[in-house]
């Protein structure tokens, strides 16, 4: 690994977690599970570049199980939120 | 503008699960004294205090139609951000236009909300004040609402309990 | 196996890119774009990972590019977050 692959990887980790900081403080405002998510997801993000620092690529496990866990909690997620989208719309609105 | 503040009576008696809307420390008064269909209203579509003045204006007035320079004589203020408030409250399905005028004309299950809304401005003014200014921003929820495959209604916010609807 | 995840890693982020650029035609803003940029800067990542491992594996190392291309959308989104949102003075 050369200096600049790790400059970058320093870049993504810092932004990554910066970004899922961002979310953390959306979640707080409006309550709204989705963001929680989005903010657990890029955290970890930032880990699996962070991994990436001990790694000569992505060919080990950890790596990519953490892109696959970020990406896997962005799915649950955005099913999640239609799921929920769907029983508030059926039980009859009063008011 | 508009009505006078009405002395604050009673302490807050909560029509909604506790927890409320809000989520933002140390707001002026709690919005938990707000029924759940106000603060869904807020949320969706009312952005100022002298924006639901308007509508309230026009909901008190709804026996005719009113045009944008008509409003602003009466309340007293700019003709042109009447218009443009008008304008917006029609886009979101409180208003109907008739010709260049408009007039009060909300969906039935909205209407009983702005009713409860009018209500609530009466008897709890901060509350609705506090509600409108502490409501997560538009920019953030429509990230959230981005992630709703069906199109449809604005979403509701975040999942409450079951209180008053 | 891992090629597997890194696809759907990148048909994840295309999903979100398009949802959050539907949602920008409807109501621009500038976090909406911003986020759907990212996506899109995320999937080239994973689609480059691929191409790195299994299409050009020894010819040329595709390391630095993909690092890059994530940099970009991250820090792109990073910067519409610190711009766009509001802090806790409301006007």
């Amino acid at each position: 690994m050369n200096l600049w692959q790790a400059f970058f990887i320093g870049v993504n980790v810092m932004a990554s977690a910066a970004i899922g900081l961002y979310f953390l403080r959306f979640w707080r405002g409006t309550r709204d599970p989705l963001f929680m998510v989005f903010a657990v997801g890029f955290w970890l993000l930032a880990a699996n570049w962070g991994a990436q620092m001990w790694a000569p690529g992505d060919d080990y496990p950890q790596i990519y199980l953490l892109r696959l866990l970020a990406f896997g909690f962005i799915i649950a997620g955005i099913v999640g939120k239609n799921a929920a989208a769907r029983r508030r719309h059926e039980p009859p609105r009063a008011g | 503008m508009g009505a006078a503040v009405k002395s604050l009576s009673c302490e807050a008696v909560p029509l909604a699960p506790p927890g409320g809307f809000s989520s933002l420390p140390d707001p002026p008064v709690s919005t938990d004294a707000l029924s759940s269909s106000v603060l869904t209203l807020i949320a969706e579509r009312i952005d100022s205090v002298a924006q639901l003045e308007v509508l309230l204006f026009m909901r008190d007035r709804r026996d005719r139609a009113w045009t944008g320079r008509e409003v602003a004589g009466e309340l007293r203020i700019s003709p042109t951000w009447t218009e443009d408030q008008l304008a917006l409250h029609t886009r979101r399905a409180l208003l109907a236009r008739e010709g260049s005028a408009y007039r009060y004309s909300p969906p039935p299950d909205v209407a009983g909300a702005v009713d409860d809304l009018s209500a609530a401005y009466q008897t709890r003014p901060v509350a609705v004040v506090t509600a409108i200014y502490t409501k997560p921003d538009r920019t953030i929820q429509n990230f959230a609402d981005a992630f709703r495959l069906r199109r449809g209604q604005p979403d509701e916010g975040p999942p409450r309990g079951e209180g008053h609807g | 196996m891992a090629e597997a995840v890194y696809i759907l890693c990148a048909i994840t982020s295309l999903l979100c890119a398009v949802l959050l650029f539907r949602a920008y035609r409807r109501a621009p803003s500038r976090l909406l774009l911003w986020s759907s940029v990212c996506f899109v800067a995320l999937a080239l990542n994973s689609i480059l990972v691929i191409v790195d491992r299994i299409i050009v594996p020894t010819a040329y190392d595709f390391r630095i590019h993909r690092l890059g291309v994530a940099a970009a959308g991250l820090v792109a989104l990073l910067w519409a977050l610190i711009t766009d949102t509001p802090g806790k003075e409301r006007p």
